[in-house]
């Protein structure tokens, strides 16, 4: 009697040790090194994107010397999707589909910021250059306004909202810069034989030419104001 | 009983700060280290407190169990005798409990070091120079790191007329590398004599673009071989017409078989290709001379000029390494360019014939500035003989400026020092055709 009750305990005991080792053997990871590579491209693919974040808000700002790194960080992100993309199709089982399915979706978000980025270099070198004009007028123009009182009220009026429009890009304000520039154009002091026509995307933008002689740079100071009207919400939406 | 690690961290902290052994490794490594070192100070601290508690713990515990036992029978048949040796028990498992705690936390404080290779670090977390420099412009590096049996590889392969399907065309025919790395031709020339739409564009420094082609159909130059290899009206040739022509040069099935793994592939002959391409560089312009502190290698005009091009924007998009092949820009930005009379210019829509976005219509990658005063005529149509021509119409369509031409003569003194040297000796003018009509 004592004797078959040990062989129950030990047989109960040996069929819950078997069951534990079935359990443990099942539980374990099938490729924990696999899993740790994929898991490394994951957190690199995500520092390399916050790199180009921070290189696209340098940028906008005017700090970002030049925009070499910006392609540069898009070639390592795209290199890090592939080694992410040759991982994820070596792994065993049904995963690969499903894990390819979330790469792809990623790849396409990728180049999806890829290409905002590339809009927004474009239209972010044309805003930086149009700022550094408005500062080249400004040191330029007011000695050259001193004899006409009304040209120079326009001019402190138009710098005034461009630099409110710069803080606030808003709707409203850009339609007083808009003001502003017809305002100053339409100054006795515009070329009479002078019109220029602006083409942004869709949008043509037009400088009356109706008055006699004007100064080429208060002509260029209107042609930068309105681009910087029409790109400078373009670059802020790229941005949000 | 606890060591006195704080002491032997402190000290080891000291040495490596004055002479830290592993001066190669990244100023993000090293703080690393040192916030091990700081979490092992405070480790220590805490062990040495913890380990006195524990001892005087365990001692006064040990104590009063002593004494309860001399006075009193542990009788584990009792709930109270079981109570003695629990509280016996959690007293020394208290040593082990804290021993494991210290270990787990020395153990995190480690990890806290794994390594990332520098080359997936991003290059914000590595150490930036002391004087990171602001100039739009940036020097041309004096060499890169190529295999060189892959670019000698690619060499042959460049010159190689068996690349085109009726071995009549090498790479050599449009990017000479003689004259300026491109044919001086207004629009290129295909393969069955007519034109192209436009204008070739160097093939120096071109691995430091980061977009090729006037409208950057490929992203790198492994893919742009393969559409030149590949296209109609360029070579005109297919991989296995090709892989059997170059398999039945001993020359290249030995010289592919030594220095790629794999042999004679594709990938291997653009990788070749491409090897050979970015090695194509031209530093030491006196430009670059320049901006590496040889403030004599610019007069003082050419240093005008610099002044000018700056102030007036053109480094707005003509920046970076390569002064330019970084980003795209329309053309015609404050007036239209005109057409010249050119049929071509109505036609040609840049960008949005890659990626047919109605934003992209006239919008080209802009082309380096590098070697420009050698590699005339200028523009994707090459509608521009003369770099005065080209500045002026720059400054004009581009900036909105009109700009007099003593400035456009300091600009174009510039933009010659932008020449640099291949294989020691300056890149040479490209050959200027004037038959085209646009003049």
């Amino acid at each position: 009697m004592g004797m078959s009750n040990v062989w129950k305990s030990l047989s109960v005991v040996s069929g819950l040790l078997l069951l534990l080792t079935y359990l443990l053997i099942q539980s374990r990871s099938p490729d924990l090194a696999l899993r740790a590579r994929m898991q490394e491209a994951l957190q690199t693919l995500q520092l390399h994107d916050t790199e180009l974040t921070r290189e696209v808000l340098l940028a906008r700002a005017g700090l970002l010397p030049h925009y070499d790194s910006l392609p540069r960080t898009g070639q390592s992100l795209s290199r890090t999707l592939g080694t992410l993309r040759a991982e994820s199709a070596t792994v065993s089982g049904q995963a690969p589909q499903e894990m390819g399915q979330h790469v792809e979706a990623l790849a396409a978000a990728l180049h999806q910021k890829m290409t905002l980025v590339e809009y927004f270099t474009s239209d972010n070198a044309l805003l930086q250059n149009s700022l550094t004009y408005l500062t080249y007028a400004g040191q330029t123009l007011g000695p050259r306004v001193e004899e006409e009182p009304a040209v120079a009220a326009h001019i402190a009026a138009l710098s005034q909202v461009l630099l409110r429009f710069i803080h606030t890009p808003e709707p409203s304000v850009g339609q007083e810069v808009g003001a502003a520039l017809d305002r100053l154009s339409q100054t006795p002091l515009f070329p009479q034989d002078f019109h220029t026509v602006i083409k942004l995307q869709s949008t043509e933008i037009g400088i009356p030419s109706q008055t006699p002689l004007f100064p080429q740079d208060f002509h260029t100071l209107v042609a930068h104001g309105r681009l910087i009207m029409e790109v400078l919400p373009q670059v802020d939406t790229l941005l949000r | 009983m606890w060591p006195n690690f704080s002491r032997l961290v402190a000290l080891y902290q000291t040495l490596w700060r004055h002479w830290p052994l592993t001066t190669s490794r990244t100023a993000w490594a090293r703080r690393e280290s040192r916030v091990v070192f700081v979490c092992l100070m405070k480790l220590t601290k805490v062990g040495r407190a913890a380990s006195e508690n524990w001892r005087l713990r365990v001692r006064l515990r040990m104590l009063s169990l002593v004494h309860t036992t001399k006075t009193t029978k542990i009788d584990l048949t009792t709930w109270r005798g079981y109570s003695l040796m629990g509280k016996i028990l959690f007293d020394v498992n208290f040593l082990g409990a804290n021993l494991c705690l210290v270990v787990s936390i020395v153990f995190a404080c480690v990890l806290m070091e794994r390594a990332i290779p520098a080359s997936e670090t991003p290059y914000m977390l590595l150490e930036r120079p002391a004087a990171e420099p602001q100039e739009p412009i940036v020097p041309i590096p004096l060499s890169l790191a190529l295999d060189p049996q892959r670019v000698a590889l690619g060499e042959r392969l460049f010159n190689d007329v068996r690349l085109s399907h009726d071995n009549t065309r090498a790479c050599t025919m449009c990017h000479p590398l003689q004259r300026g790395g491109m044919d001086g031709k207004s629009h290129a020339s295909a393969a069955n004599g007519t034109a192209f739409l436009r204008n070739t564009p160097t093939i120096f420094n071109v691995g430091l673009n980061a977009a090729f082609n006037w409208d950057g159909i490929a992203n790198t130059l492994e893919a742009l071989a393969e559409i030149d290899l590949l296209h109609p009206s360029q070579m005109n040739t297919t991989w296995p017409a090709l892989l059997a022509k170059l398999q039945a040069d001993a020359d290249y099935a030995t010289g592919f078989n030594t220095a790629y793994a794999g042999g004679l592939t594709p990938a291997n002959v653009l990788d070749a290709l491409a090897s050979f391409e970015r090695s194509l560089l031209t530093p030491n312009a006196r430009f670059d001379r320049y901006l590496r502190g040889e403030l004599h290698a610019l007069t003082a005009p050419e240093q005008h000029g610099y002044r000018l091009i700056k102030s007036y924007g053109c480094v707005a998009c003509h920046q970076g390494i390569n002064i330019g092949g970084n980003m795209y820009q329309k053309f015609g930005i404050f007036a239209a360019p005109g057409g010249m009379g050119s049929p071509a210019a109505a036609v040609d829509l840049g960008r949005y014939f890659v990626t047919k976005v109605p934003r992209d219509r006239e919008v080209f990658r802009v082309p380096s500035l590098r070697n420009v005063a050698v590699t005339a005529p200028y523009f994707h149509d090459g509608r521009a003989p003369t770099l005065e021509g080209a500045v002026e119409t720059m400054a004009r369509v581009q900036l909105g400026r009109t700009i007099t031409p003593e400035e456009i003569g300091l600009i174009v003194q510039f933009l010659h020092t932008l020449t640099g040297e291949f294989h020691g000796r300056p890149v040479a003018t490209s050959v200027q055709e004037h038959s085209d009509g646009y003049e």
